[in-house]
């Protein structure tokens, strides 16, 4: 029985090489092949390797260290992935996996994601003794300027490493490095299906691809650098270039001819230079960066001509441009997209960063900056009831291409006075949006947060934002399911957004995959013509638009090509915030560099949805809804002679789910949101008065847990008259007794009060944006309401202003995400205001665990009779303080009104002897928001 | 699957499920009718966590399960001329036969032989009556022929364990014979449940249709302590009755994201099981315990029921597959932990938000995965009654016979043992656990420390700058690998950031 850390150090490893506690050895087999180029090398190698494997573990050996130490000129070697995964499978098949555990000694083994994917194929553990030597050997020569020695930075490598894997595993939804070991979350692209069942068994991989042979002769090409024998070796490491383009790098498609081409076109009104640009992007027949690259069209209808064709007018607003936050690119970069699109008649995307209400004003000369796609993500960064009402759509990001099961950060230099004020959160302080959705964890939790927003504008399409990945189509069935009038399939490659370099170049798919995975899934479920289908991911060109058509997609997004237009030039810096260009940046000196237009932008949309008429001309198509999904009109390039990817098999991306007969092909009727028996429209009669004429109301109604998001309508209502300001305090109160459904309050607005007697489920309080809730339990109750729950998970998640009161408990993760409301309640579970970036919490009993973890704003008070708070707080980002002057005042007033409002006999007993009571009260106050406070006042002084 | 099915990209392997569940226990374990109907009303209640398929009418699959309602077999067995033995001295069986009738005699024949193999003998079947008015055409296109099978207890068996152990081994061996020899692929002859105590009634149905379907569970002589429920929400919209819950042993709210490896090692390990309470030729027939094409659910439950049937309690199992937040938790009790850190060795979580309610038939209960990702509801009654959901309110209750309301905590744990009588705390329930064997003494005897092992026989030599310079050029490193990966990780001890994506996914379609 041995636990170790997955990443071991070369003396440990030496350890474990000759551990010998009587019943317990080690045994090292060498991974290696002959370097002869012969066929059936490789598979030799990996043969003797397993069948030495077998013997050993029979021979009584309780670990296996594979080692690729031992090459030479003559012996090349295994790549350890292969060689683990090969090993793993072969020792499960003869049912003695479970007696042994597996170590890599590996030379091939150096960023995050190439352990994560040992550990996933079977791996106990790993020494990567050439990254460690690397960085030993770097120090030596001074190629690391660092004052740690190498001992010091070989650690932090390693932990570099172990926080990565920790990442990785909770993106996937996986807790425990034991639960990730084997797990095999991974999708193989461009391997055979001989390779893939033998030694990566039950992974799937769909377009075929390399064998054995072809796999040895790739790594034969390097281990030739290594050891050739005839010309002189070579003297130095190869460029790379994957991550920033390079003069001797690899090749990207945006590259500065491509840029120079689109740039210029654009700008000067040429068509025919924006068709030399597409023919570059376009032609890959030497350079195959695309998996659409290898695409042909192949006609099945005669040709018509373009005039024929619809109009490009009735093709616009078929595009959307990307979702980039006003944050992680400029002012004038976001609102010059937005204005472009809504002169076109496209759409526009806020971002994840919220909208500065300005925009909804139209501008003199009629233009428009307010974004039709409000995008609802994990931080819900100003999502207000007024932010919602003002969309046409309103996009939940699940996931984002460039890094899929991953939060954004904004660092915090781009977090200006603006933004901060656009984010509900203090400038200067830098933001990290939380992972996941805290209220999704499951198919039925999204389709309540569906349910939500339909509530909260019932006029907006509700759009759900997937990332291409084995496995989306049934997701996109599910989300469908769930009731979303558009499922968008991202494709890995884009972003402005920062995240690490391992997620960067190694989560997500292209989405031709995703795509068509989708579109054959939701075909095959009768479900298609329920739901708009969108694909978005680097989108270059008409072609680009016809082949995403023909995959299933009647809508498109471009982002990158669209910032190209406004200027960017591709200097990857946009997690920097100095880009040269004034479009990723929040400098104000930077920004005067910014040289986009509009026009620019728009000329682009006509270029691209010209070419685009020009395909559907020639492949016989009068409309994109004919043309959406008939995959048949498009085959494998014939041309591709190259020996690594001659033997892909794209039959299946290419296959064309029999529809059935009514079974329509686009999207043709619309989703039943079940808005009709919401308790929200007896609400609505009742408070017709104050809407139309600010009367106060007050009414009561009797409410259950299938009574769903209450008060959310009545809200929009109030929000369409009266926008961001809402009602005066009061003007509506409505009061309940009996037990409320999930999202209780959701997205309430200023001058409504909702009073509960009774219980509630998940979500109270959701989005909240100014509305007061109260809730207590039933009269009769005779249990002590403080040790009782009353409320359930995820209550006030993203908060963004209001108040509320609750009398009990309520459950996990309480008020994550708040950035401004106030609220009192008598305990809470686990998880509690993480990443919060304002308002107020009084917890007026025991907290759970985790409390306040990435919490970077606002403040809370713990109620700590028990005196334990300290252990269970997060401190890593807060202080532990005890209450000032102005904090007792705030508090008495806090605790005054719950009492008041609810009858609380917690607060009573508090407010009976305030002064003795008040030093059981921990102030949590986050250390940034501290500074930034404190930098305020100075700057208030000195102003003074 | 059918071959059809798996055409092109789609995979039934990537399916997940979600839902509604719930449960209404008597603590006493008092057996009622009324405890029937209100496990259908919470089910009803639950409506809209479950989902509908490409049609209004033809549900994601909802079902109950119930303690089984010997007086009304009794009495409509008598019917066929068939007596019953006392309650516990049978089983009985709820069986999904293929619609074609000839299919179900040969089924029949090969479950009688199974059956005889293991010395069972076979009481009578029992027809299900259905209602099927309101069932959608997708449903109805695939709905199986359902009857109830009823299985003596050999005389030779005292022990009622050992019995449902039987029942186990007929169920799985039955099955794997069934499905594999009439025909090419499975028929689809399926056991919703096989058992002395409990019984599930379940199908391819929306929430409200589950009372109408099954006129039996609105009679009166149905009775049982509890009514434990299940609402489902799948991913796609192809019809499966099988694949609705409860199963036999648990409802299950969440998905399991490590599936694959679980059954990898499972499977892994299967040619060396052994256990006291199965012959070396049950356990042959049990094999394989997990069938393909089931939900990661499903799978979960056979799981269970291998690891409770072969000697460990219930809540010892749930302890194991989903265990608590134990490593690095400073504030856990010693004995827990040790606990938690031997099975480690051994069962690696299946892992992901999961909300369970499990029952046995005398014990009934729920647990909640370590990061409380699912909700978990419930409330104590002054007549005995516990209800458990994945909301509350699911029942009306008069407000004043309210004693408790709580929430289950992340990797806490929640039974009522309906033959003491009593709630059973998470920490009363851990504690008795972890004490029965000295699981502490058991690590420090057989645990190895990494750092109190013996200095190496050979110590690591460096690579000389030469050495390492040939190995990088052999392992692929770039300049790139080097300066923007490896150093800024060993410098500042975190993964390096970038932006504006990648087009560089596909290795293998890039050339060199």
């Amino acid at each position: 029985m041995v636990r170790w850390d997955p990443i071991l150090n070369n003396h440990e490893l030496e350890k474990i090489r000759s551990i010998d506690t009587g019943v317990f050895q080690a045994k090292t087999l060498q991974c290696y092949f002959r370097a002869d180029g012969k066929e059936g090398s490789l598979k030799k190698g990996l043969d003797r390797l397993c069948r030495y494997a077998v013997d050993a573990v029979e021979d009584g050996f309780e670990v296996i260290v594979l080692t690729d130490r031992s090459i030479d000129s003559e012996h090349a070697a295994i790549p350890t992935l292969l060689a683990c995964a090969s090993v793993h499978h072969h020792l499960i098949r003869k049912g003695l996996r479970g007696k042994v555990g597996i170590i890599v000694e590996g030379g091939d083994v150096w960023e995050v994601h190439h352990y994560a994917c040992l550990i996933g194929f079977g791996a106990t553990a790993i020494n990567p003794y050439m990254a460690l030597s690397t960085i030993r050997d770097m120090k030596l020569h001074d190629k690391i300027k660092s004052e740690y020695d190498s001992e010091k930075l070989k650690k932090n490598y390693i932990k570099a490493v172990n926080e990565g894997l920790y990442k990785v595993f909770s993106k996937m939804g996986i807790s425990t490095l034991q639960s990730y070991q084997g797990a095999q979350i991974f999708e193989i692209i461009g391997i055979n299906k001989e390779v893939v069942n033998r030694h990566f068994t039950g992974v799937t991989s769909r377009i075929d691809g390399m064998g054995l042979d072809e796999i040895a002769k790739e790594i034969l090409a390097k281990h030739e650098l290594a050891f050739a024998k005839k010309s002189s070796p070579v003297d130095r490491l190869t460029e790379g270039g994957v991550y920033q383009w390079k003069r001797r790098g690899e090749f990207h498609l945006f590259n500065p001819q491509t840029i120079h081409l689109l740039q210029h076109s654009t700008k000067m009104n040429d068509y025919p230079s924006f068709k030399k640009y597409s023919k570059l992007v376009n032609d890959q027949t030497q350079k195959a960066c695309t998996l659409r690259g290898l695409f042909d069209f192949k006609p099945t209808r005669p040709s018509i001509s373009i005039d024929e064709v619809e109009p490009a007018s009735a093709i616009y607003k078929r595009f959307a441009t990307g979702a980039m936050s006003f944050g992680s690119i400029s002012w004038e970069a976001h609102t010059t997209l937005a204005i472009a699109m809504n002169r076109l008649g496209g759409k526009s995307n806020t971002g994840e960063g919220g909208e500065d209400e300005i925009r909804y004003q139209k501008l003199p000369n009629g233009d428009s900056m307010r974004s039709s796609i409000k995008q609802v993500a994990s931080a819900r960064f100003g999502v207000t009831s007024y932010y919602l009402a003002e969309a046409d759509e309103l996009q939940i990001k699940m996931a984002q291409g460039a890094k899929p099961g991953e939060g954004g950060q904004l660092p915090g230099d781009k977090v200006d006075d603006w933004i901060g004020k656009t984010r509900h959160a203090t400038p200067g302080v830098g933001l990290i949006s939380p992972p996941p959705h805290h209220d999704i964890y499951s198919i039925e939790d999204l389709s309540q947060l569906i349910f939500d927003l339909k509530n909260a504008n019932r006029a907006a399409r509700i759009n759900v934002k997937l990332v291409s990945k084995a496995g989306v189509g049934t997701i996109a069935a599910g989300v469908t399911k769930a009731k979303a009038d558009v499922v968008l399939i991202a494709g890995f490659d884009g972003g402005t957004g920062a995240s690490p370099l391992s997620s960067i170049k190694h989560a997500g798919l292209p989405w031709e995959l995703g795509l068509a995975e989708t579109h054959q899934t939701l075909v095959k479920n009768k479900l298609r013509s329920r739901v708009v289908v969108q694909a978005d991911g680097q989108m270059k060109t008409g072609r680009d638009i016809a082949i995403a058509t023909l995959l299933g997609a009647e809508e498109w997004g471009v982002a990158t090509a669209a910032l190209i237009v406004e200027g960017c030039i591709m200097m990857r810096k946009c997690h920097m915030n100095t880009c040269p260009v004034g479009v990723a940046t929040q400098d104000p000196e930077l920004r005067k560099h910014f040289k986009g237009d509009p026009d620019h932008v728009v000329r682009f949309f006509e270029f691209i949805t010209e070419e685009l008429r020009e395909i559907m001309a020639e492949l016989g198509y009068r409309t994109i809804n004919e043309m959406v999904g008939q995959v048949d009109a498009l085959t494998m390039r014939d041309n591709i002679n190259h020996w690594k990817y001659k033997n892909l098999d794209l039959s299946d991306v290419l296959y064309k789910e029999p529809a059935e007969a009514g079974v329509g092909l686009y999207q043709t009727e619309a989703q039943d949101h079940l808005m009709s028996e919401v308790l929200d429209w007896q609400l609505l009669a009742a408070a017709k008065p104050a809407i139309d004429k600010k009367e106060k109301v007050k009414a009561s109604f009797p409410i259950k847990n299938t009574d769903r998001t209450t008060g959310t309508i009545v809200s929009n209502e109030i929000t369409k008259v009266y926008k961001a300001e809402g009602l005066p305090e009061d003007t509506i109160h409505f009061n309940f007794k009996g037990t409320a459904g999930q999202s209780f309050g959701a997205f309430n607005t200023k001058g409504v009060t909702l009073e509960l007697e009774g219980d509630a489920n998940d979500y109270f309080g959701k989005g909240l944006s100014g509305a007061q809730l109260i809730v207590y339990p039933d009269k009769k109750a005779s249990f002590i309401p403080e040790e009782n729950i009353i409320i359930g998970n995820v209550a006030l998640y993203g908060a963004t202003s209001g108040i509320a009161y609750i009398r009990g408990k309520a459950g996990e993760r309480f008020a994550v995400r708040n950035s401004g409301a106030s609220v009192v309640v008598e305990g809470i579970g686990d998880h509690g205001c993480e990443y919060m970036t304002g308002g107020v919490a009084v917890i007026l009993g025991k907290t759970g665990r985790n409390f306040a973890a990435g919490m970077s704003g606002g403040i809370a008070f713990v109620y700590d009779v028990a005196n334990n708070f300290e252990v269970l707080c997060n401190k890593e980002m807060v202080e532990l303080e005890a209450p000032d002057k102005e904090d007792e005042a705030l508090l008495k007033k806090l605790i005054q009104a719950h009492f008041d409002k609810t009858g609380s006999a917690v607060a009573k007993f508090i407010l009976a002897d305030f002064e003795n009571q008040l030093k059981q009260f921990v102030k949590v106050f986050p250390s940034d928001y501290k500074k930034a406070l404190q930098k305020q006042k100075s700057k208030l002084v000195v102003t003074k | 699957m059918t071959k059809k099915e798996q055409l092109g990209l789609y995979d039934p392997a990537y399916e997940h499920d979600a839902c509604g569940i719930g449960f209404v226990a008597n603590i006493k374990g008092v057996k009622s009718h009324q405890n029937v109907i209100d496990g259908l009303t919470i089910l009803e209640n639950m409506e809209h966590r479950g989902a509908c398929g490409c049609e209004i009418n033809t549900g994601d699959g909802a079902g109950i399960m119930i303690q089984i309602p010997h007086e009304f077999f009794f009495d409509e067995l008598l019917q066929q001329g068939i007596h019953l033995p006392d309650l516990n001295e049978y089983g009985v069986g709820f069986i999904f036969f293929p619609s074609d009738t000839s299919m179900v005699t040969a089924c029949k024949e090969i479950f009688a032989r199974a059956a005889e193999k293991l010395g069972i003998e076979i009481i009578g079947y029992r027809k299900v009556p259905v209602n099927r008015d309101t069932i959608g055409p997708s449903a109805l296109s695939v709905e199986p022929r359902m009857e109830q099978v009823f299985l003596k207890k050999p005389d030779h068996i005292s022990d009622p364990e050992d019995f449902e152990r039987k029942l186990f081994v007929l169920k799985n061996y039955a099955s794997h014979t069934i499905n594999n020899s009439i025909k090419k692929e499975a028929i689809g002859f399926y056991m919703a449940s096989l058992s002395q105590r409990v019984l599930v009634y379940k199908g391819q149905l929306t929430s409200h249709q589950v009372r109408e379907y099954f006129p039996d569970l609105s009679d009166k002589r149905v009775v049982s302590a509890f009514g434990l429920v299940h609402s489902r929400f799948a991913t796609n919209t192809f019809p499966s009755w099988k694949l609705a819950q409860p199963f036999r042993y648990i409802a299950h709210n969440g998905e399991i994201n490590t599936l694959q490896g679980n059954l990898n090692w499972l499977r892994s390990n299967e040619s060396s099981f052994f256990s006291p309470y199965f012959s070396k030729e049950e356990l042959e027939m049990i094999l394989p315990v997990v069938t393909a094409g089931q939900s990661d659910s499903a799978c979960l439950d056979n799981m269970i029921e291998l690891l409770t049937l072969s000697g460990r309690s219930l809540p010892h199992v749930m302890m194991m597959l989903i265990p608590e937040a134990w490593d690095g938790n400073e504030l856990m009790d010693p004995v827990k932990k040790a606990f938690y850190e031997f099975h480690a060795a051994f069962m690696e979580p299946w892992d992901g938000p999961a909300s369970i309610s499990f029952t046995n038939g005398k014990i009934i209960g729920a647990t909640l995965d370590r990061n409380g990702l699912r909700p978990s509801r419930y409330c104590v009654t002054n007549d005995d009654r516990v209800i458990m959901a994945s909301e509350t309110g699911v029942l009306p209750l008069d407000p004043s016979t309210i004693i408790e309301k709580g929430r289950l905590q992340p990797g806490k744990m929640f039974v009522v043992d309906m033959e003491a009588g009593k709630i059973i705390s998470d920490t009363d329930l851990k504690q008795n656990i972890c004490a029965q064997q000295p699981y502490a003494d058991w690590l420090n005897k057989y645990k190895i420390r990494l750092e109190e092992l013996p200095e190496p026989r050979i110590q690591f030599t460096h690579l000389e700058h030469d050495q390492i310079f040939k190995y990088q050029k052999a392992f692929g490193y770039t300049k790139e690998d080097l300066e923007n990966i490896i150093t800024p990780m060993a410098t500042d001890g975190k993964e390096p950031i970038g932006s504006m994506g990648s087009y560089f996914k596909q290795p293998r379609i890039r050339e060199n």
